[in-house]
């Protein structure tokens, strides 16, 4: 009894014992060292993330179980990076946190710095699940995002994207090297998309002087030497520009001239 | 170990999608099994324990060319031995009990002492056995996995480390050298890749659902884990491309199999170098 006070009393927000007609049967709480004991491998990627704490309700009514789960980051950009990570080609879900998908029998959703995982099983209607993701999401404060990197892509109105600030993410999309070649670990950020003809990652850096060693890196790394488009493989061209602090690299463009144009657009 | 993206894109290579490779005519292929029984499954899902039995013997007999289970498990194993049975117990697809407690029959049935028989994933470090064994099994249910491309038998052993986020860099790279830890190296005697329901592809924070699982009703054997996890792989592959119409690459490729095979020699990924007994041929074995 005490511990569940401590812990009701400790979380930054509470959930109702009672939600939708599920009550509320278990909690647990998960951290960075232990996380894996949870979720197993695949809890990598919230490490990566720099997630900080993991929260864990399960929910019963009858047969019907839901389990949500609430991973607290530090700030509003990395709960934004993991759901793009984890966002696939489910439905879109209106009016449930910034954004919000549920595809199967899963729901997701970020807000402020926050992302939650609604999972349910046995046969639960999207809309129970929806309005569960409703409550709980009352819960969580909206937070302004700091980050010039998603200012820009904001501007540029690109919608389907992926965010990082880890070299491991950044290979996941796209292997270039397991080295931190781009200095994510003193505040680079990224951003990945697919283009019409190619991909495109736009590199963020704290400062002009990193950003001109992090070229010089991509450069010798990844075979560009001293050519600004190469065919990196067969049939394959990519190439880059730098602009004061942002590299951006085009990849795996079937054409060069199409390449050479788009280079050319963005200088 | 160093990795740059030509010599990540040779590994994917590697990973038996491509038949391209030659091989050498003298060299001895590794041999996989592949025993599957539409019957393994009956009302509500339940495994029948009988067809189950008979899968994992005619299994074993097949990989030492043996027609009694018992001669065959004598080849690996003798009475006196401190045998570990790895398993895993990953929520959604975990290692069936039946398995395990058919294993567990055939060792007894050979003389095997009980107390000297244990089953575990998550506790070897803390169990006697595992620390004093003599021969392992490892024995584990193939899945997709979102950090490491596929769950494989390569990757079973992971647990035999203290902290294995330290073996999660690099797509989980380096998973190949825990098995020369000198605890494990050279006693682990049957791979047995779990195939009844395999999970062919992951989506979200959990990355299951039994959407994408379909009734396989297979058990691939070996004596290396690297032909048995190129030939599961081979097997999902062939499934997505059919369920989806089209070739899904694995995020992220699972190099882990490949490297397991170039830098730590646990067995070949190259399709033409394994020959695959068949056995019960059932419809779209994709292999």
């Amino acid at each position: 009894m005490f511990f569940y006070l401590f812990f009701q009393i400790i979380l930054p927000f509470n959930l109702k014992e009672d939600i939708e007609g599920f009550k509320k049967v278990s909690y647990k709480n998960y951290n960075e060292k232990n996380i894996f004991d949870y979720i197993n491998g695949a809890g990598e990627i919230y490490v990566s993330f720099k997630f900080k704490n993991l929260f864990v309700f399960e929910y019963k009514k009858e047969k019907n179980e839901l389990v949500v789960e609430i991973f607290e980051f530090s700030k509003p950009e990395h709960s934004l990076g993991i759901f793009k990570h984890l966002k696939g080609s489910g439905e879109e879900v209106f009016g449930i946190g910034e954004e919000a998908e549920v595809f199967g029998n899963y729901l997701i959703f970020w807000k402020g710095r926050y992302f939650t995982s609604i999972g349910a099983k046995n046969n639960i209607s999207k809309e129970v699940i929806k309005n569960f993701a409703k409550e709980i999401e009352k819960n969580i404060k909206k937070e302004e995002i700091k980050s010039w990197a998603l200012d820009y892509i904001k501007k540029k109105k690109i919608k389907n994207f992926k965010y990082f600030f880890n070299m491991n993410i950044l290979n996941y999309y796209y292997y270039f090297i397991n080295e931190d070649i781009f200095y994510f670990n003193r505040g680079t950020e990224g951003i990945f998309y697919e283009g019409k003809n190619g991909f495109i990652l736009l590199l963020f850096f704290e400062n002009e002087k990193m950003c001109e060693v992090a070229l010089k890196n991509l450069k010798e790394k990844f075979y560009f030497g001293d050519f600004e488009i190469k065919e990196i493989e067969k049939n394959k061209w990519s190439g880059f520009i730098k602009k004061e602090k942002i590299i951006k690299i085009f990849l795996d463009f079937k054409k060069k001239e199409e390449l050479l144009r788009i280079i050319n657009e963005n200088r | 170990m160093k990795i740059d993206r030509r010599k990540f894109l040779e590994l994917t290579l590697f990973l038996g999608f491509s038949k391209s490779f030659a091989f050498s005519k003298d060299k001895e292929k590794e041999r996989v099994v592949l025993v599957r029984d539409s019957e393994l499954f009956y009302k509500e899902n339940k495994i029948a324990k009988d067809v189950l039995e008979k899968m994992l013997e005619k299994g074993i007999c097949l990989l030492e060319g043996e027609n009694e289970i018992e001669i065959a498990l004598k080849k690996y194993f003798k009475k006196d031995e401190i045998i570990g049975i790895k398993s895993n117990e990953w929520g959604p697809l975990s290692t069936p009990k039946e398995v395990e407690d058919i294993l567990l029959n055939f060792l007894l049935k050979i003389g095997v002492k009980e107390e000297n028989i244990e089953i575990a994933d998550r506790k070897v470090l803390k169990s006697k056995v595992f620390q004093n064994c003599t021969s392992l099994i490892n024995v584990r249910p193939l899945r997709t996995h979102h950090w490491a491309g596929v769950g494989s038998l390569i990757k079973n052993y992971i647990m035999f480390v203290k902290k294995p986020w330290e073996y999660h860099s690099n797509f989980c790279s380096n998973l190949g050298s825990i098995w020369h830890f000198p605890k494990i190296k050279g006693k682990t005697k049957l791979n047995i890749l779990i195939m009844f329901t395999p999970l062919f592809y992951g989506l979200g924070a959990h990355h299951f659902d039994e959407k994408y699982t379909w009734k396989y009703c297979g058990i691939l054997f070996g004596k290396k884990p690297v032909p048995v996890d190129s030939v599961g792989l081979k097997i999902l592959k062939e499934k997505r491309k059919k369920y989806f119409g089209k070739e899904i690459p694995f995020q992220p490729p699972p190099i882990h199999i490949s490297i397991a095979d170039k830098i730590y020699n646990l067995g070949t990924s190259n399709l033409n170098e394994i020959e695959i007994i068949k056995t019960n041929k059932m419809p779209d074995d994709f292999v």
